[in-house]
């Protein structure tokens, strides 16, 4: 079973969201930035990598995590790697996509095109945590609503 | 093994060189004409569908052979493609070949302007593929030897 968290870059908001889900990242308390800088592949995913989807753990229900990038062609990538595992009769019960990139704060998305477009990373990467800070609870939302699903998914099968 | 033929749209001249390539445009001269004609339907109702694999046919040693239209991102989309195929264990090998280089403007135009005047539209696609068969034939006929030699494998 394995679930991708999807974002533009691979490298801040899918990360966070992984990160929450494995319980690398508190879910009770807004993080200090150190301790996203101390997450695996915070701000590093580089734009030659794009589409690479990388592992990152395996939750406490037996799903493998990873996280993609795909820029804003979502979707274009997500059909193409749907039908290429229909064409190989993959079962897609236990694959799923999930949509990392919740609204927001413009910030993480200044410092975010700083440091991994211009290569900017002493000042872009602060300014991404800073505004992950901000919308935290967004992150513990979605995070928090997909586990549920994937409890409920478990309970019925 | 699977062969997909890719581009940025996949129903012009990846969707011709898969044909050719499965068997079903034979070398021999240009498909007959309902045949061109289907081809330009396939375009009008599909043509901006981006990612979707097409499966066109099997060829001569039975590798199914699809086309695909991935815009530009043809490298984000054939990095995300292997990846997963590791991920699932898919053993069944996978082969990428840009037939990109034989599109040309004409493909554009009929997407961008649209297939409202469906008799110009038909005609410049009869236009458009007469004028690439031969290539796309050369191409195909170059990857098969390729694949044959074990450059591609």
């Amino acid at each position: 079973m394995k679930l991708f968290y999807c974002c533009y870059g691979g490298a801040h908001t899918s990360v966070t969201c992984a990160c929450i889900h494995l319980g690398y990242l508190p879910d009770d308390r807004i993080p200090a930035a150190s301790e996203f800088l101390s997450v695996p592949y915070y701000d590093k995913m580089e734009n030659r990598d794009l589409g690479t989807p990388v592992f990152m753990g395996r939750d406490e229900m037996g799903w493998d995590i990873y996280i993609i990038g795909m820029k804003n062609v979502k979707q274009l990538v997500i059909p193409s790697m749907k039908s290429y595992l229909n064409a190989c009769g993959v079962e897609q019960k236990g694959f799923m996509l999930i949509n990392a990139l919740v609204e927001l704060h413009p910030v993480t998305s200044i410092g975010g095109v700083l440091s991994r477009r211009f290569g900017i990373v002493s000042l872009g990467r602060p300014m991404t945590v800073w505004g992950i800070r901000k919308t935290y609870p967004k992150f513990l939302a979605l995070v928090e609503q997909v586990k549920e699903n994937l409890r409920v998914r478990q309970e019925l099968s | 093994m699977r062969i997909i033929y890719y581009s940025y749209w996949g129903t012009y001249a990846a969707y011709t060189m898969a044909a050719l390539h499965a068997g079903i445009y034979k070398p021999g001269g240009l498909p007959p004409e309902e045949w061109i004609a289907a081809q330009f339907e396939l375009c009008r109702r599909y043509g901006g569908q981006y990612g979707n694999l097409m499966f066109v046919g099997l060829d001569n040693r039975f590798r199914e052979v699809y086309s695909m239209g991935c815009k530009k991102h043809a490298g984000m989309v054939i990095r995300a493609l292997q990846h997963i195929s590791r991920i699932f264990q898919i053993e069944e090998p996978v082969q990428f070949i840009d037939a990109g280089r034989r599109e040309g403007i004409l493909p554009v135009l009929l997407q961008r302007i649209g297939f409202r005047r469906e008799k110009t539209a038909k005609k410049l696609f009869t236009i458009w593929f007469q004028k690439n068969y031969r290539a796309c034939l050369q191409q195909v006929q170059r990857t098969k030897q390729a694949l044959k030699d074990g450059i591609i494998e």
